[in-house]
């Protein structure tokens, strides 16, 4: 039987490297895969994986090990991957006024790519929307992410990346807004 | 209530208590746009909340192998490498999440990015090239990456 994420910790505790082994096993894929959809980069998804798993391992004192062992791990890849934003941003990165609101049009989201040759046909809105999801500014995908992929409430994602809630809320539904007018084109929906 | 898309998006989101949402509900009564509206952004939804796994670097496993290293001889090496990230979470959060109005001020700024800095890199010595990322003071550059 599996052993649960917290014997797992405590053995962590104690330098067994097995357990090491078998969290990292564990949560892993899941890690990458979430640093990858904030940041859309495969190279710096791994460096922040790294980061990620090295600070957990660390911080392993300063887990209460009464607390689900999931929300924490995300807590502090969150907190690596808004640090990591934040360093290659010019800007503070989450201003309550909309000054992204001019990159965030529907050319963005939708045809405005490098080289138009390399158009692919999308052939599945799941395709399509990904394409416009990774046109989005990373911070707003971030949310996206945290509120469709991990299912988190606007409170829930203010307190785990330390965004005041009003921002959360008026960057989801600019964030929102702007790939439901993808879809629109997509769709050739009438307005 | 007026039509409004931010609610419509709370609304589907479960952000509102039984009263909005009944507001919300008599309004799609008798808004046929809002109703139209309410069923595309539902479609988006359940768009959004579709998984998309993307494919599993084949470095992984090597690079399980670095981290559980590096954790494990830096656990050795005792708590004076391990302060840092956790002593200085709440103040590196801070220059992240802060407009301009009340950023804290480049002295804190630079103090965090010292603190951090100086830890991050050491630990991630001899795996992926992290040094890239950080401006280190030029002090600190000999004990960021040797
Ligand atoms: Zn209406």
């Amino acid at each position: 039987m599996a052993e649960d994420d917290r014997q797992l910790v405590l053995k962590c505790r104690e330098m067994q490297e097995q357990a090491y082994q078998d969290l990292m096993r564990r949560y892993e894929g899941y890690i990458y895969r979430l640093c990858q959809s904030f940041i859309n980069n495969r190279e710096d998804a791994l460096d922040l994986t790294q980061e990620t798993f090295i600070r957990v391992f660390q911080g392993l004192e300063t887990y209460q090990l009464n607390r689900p062992f999931k929300p924490w791990l995300r807590q502090v890849a969150v907190n690596t991957c808004v640090n990591f934003l934040q360093r290659h941003s010019s800007a503070p990165l989450f201003l309550d006024q909309p000054v992204a609101d001019g990159n965030l049009t529907l050319a963005d989201t939708l045809a405005s790519r490098e080289d138009p040759a390399q158009e692919i046909e999308w052939q599945e809105t799941g395709r399509f929307l990904q394409e416009a999801i990774n046109r989005l500014p990373q911070v707003y995908r971030l949310l996206v992410v945290l509120r469709h992929q991990e299912g988190m409430s606007y409170k829930e994602i203010a307190e785990e990346t330390g965004v005041p809630l009003g921002t959360v809320k008026t960057h989801l539904f600019r964030a929102r807004a702007a790939l439901r007018k993808g879809l629109s084109t997509y769709y050739a929906w009438e307005e | 209530m007026q039509c409004n898309q931010e609610s419509l998006q709370m609304y589907l989101d479960g952000e509102m208590d039984a009263e909005a949402r009944k507001t919300v509900e008599l309004h799609l009564g008798q808004c046929r746009s809002c109703r139209q509206e309410i069923a595309r952004l539902q479609l988006l939804w359940l768009e959004l909340g579709q998984t998309n796994e993307v494919e599993l670097p084949a470095e992984l496993p090597y690079l399980r192998q670095q981290i559980i290293h590096q954790a494990m001889r830096s656990r050795q090496d005792n708590k004076s490498s391990e302060a840092s990230y956790w002593d200085t979470q709440k103040l590196a959060w801070q220059p992240a999440i802060l407009g301009a109005s009340y950023f804290p001020g480049v002295a804190l700024l630079s103090t965090v990015s010292r603190a951090t800095g100086r830890q991050i890199p050491r630990l991630m010595s001899g795996t992926i090239a992290l040094a890239r990322r950080f401006v280190f003071p030029p002090q600190d550059k000999k004990g960021g990456n040797q």
